[in-house]
């Protein structure tokens, strides 16, 4: 039942967090792991270029592809038989994170919550939320309060 | 990891896919599992004369239900629990999950109250939001 499971991963503690309880669940169903970073592209507007340019889309990508590689080492080093691949896409998180889910047939998806809660949540909005509205497959939301044993 | 799973029971059909799933995934992780029902009581309905009883023994009802599925699914070391609250039941779950300091709560992105549009219903909306622990959504 869990054959594919997804982590989207953002470098964050409550990614970390989202890895470590994704690959409990992964070792006890020999399931395959998907990592997934999602770079945000710098937002360009047609009607008003930016004033400063920066070339640092590359920079961006070189970040996302650390933290992929981060995040690869430390499965390998927990349980180097789980079956892992990497995946960088450029575009909105939750929509790419829903797109994947939906291309790649996965079984579960593994994600971090900040769980802000009430208004804040309202006005920043939340990857975690939109992915559980919209997934067509089962969402495991992981908080802040495991007790990582 | 997944040691105390809660599973918020409505008896819809969405309900108990979500037992279904709890049962399936405890079978492997060796997790205990609690299926709570929340009999909601119109505010101030005890005041004004209104019976709770039938509310309550409905509830019983539905957790009966639930008892039938796990034992289908044969899930032993399951827990049932009622409880009463008025206003929101998602409030009185979030509750419910932190006085049993639960790891993980498994429920369904809708129940019975959840208009067709919507694509998260009340409750589950509000359990997400609040919950001291993990949440797994099943569709």
């Amino acid at each position: 039942m869990f054959k594919k499971i997804l982590i989207p991963i953002d470098g964050s503690e409550q990614s970390h967090r989202a890895l470590t309880f994704a690959l409990d669940l992964a070792k006890k169903y020999s399931s395959k792991v998907t990592l997934l970073t999602v770079a945000q592209p710098h937002f360009q507007d047609p009607l008003f270029p930016p004033i400063f340019t920066s070339n640092d889309d590359n920079s961006i990508n070189d970040v996302h592809q650390k933290i992929l590689s981060q995040a690869y080492n430390r499965i390998k080093e927990i349980d180097s038989e789980i079956e892992v691949s990497k995946k960088l896409v450029a575009g909105r998180p939750a929509d790419k994170i829903i797109e994947i889910t939906k291309k790649d047939k996965i079984d579960l998806v593994v994600i971090g919550s900040r769980g802000l809660g009430g208004i804040k949540e309202f006005l920043l909005g939340s990857v975690s939320d939109r992915v559980a509205d919209h997934a067509p497959c089962p969402v495991l939301m992981v908080k802040k309060c495991i007790n990582i044993s | 990891m997944i040691n105390e799973i809660l599973v918020p029971f409505d008896g819809s059909e969405n309900s108990e896919k979500g037992l279904r799933y709890a049962c399936w995934l405890a079978s492997k992780v060796k997790g205990t599992i609690t299926v709570l029902y929340v009999v909601q009581i119109p505010v101030d309905g005890e005041s004004i004369g209104l019976p709770i009883k039938p509310l309550v023994d409905a509830g019983q009802m539905i957790l009966n239900k639930a008892k039938d599925i796990m034992e289908n699914e044969k899930c032993t070391n399951t827990k049932f629990v009622l409880r009463e609250a008025s206003g929101n039941a998602g409030h009185e779950i979030i509750k419910f999950s932190k006085e049993m300091n639960c790891s993980l709560i498994i429920m369904s992105a809708k129940g019975h109250s959840a208009l067709k549009h919507l694509l998260l219903g009340s409750v589950s909306e509000t359990v997400t939001k609040y919950a001291p622990c993990s949440i797994l959504i099943v569709k």
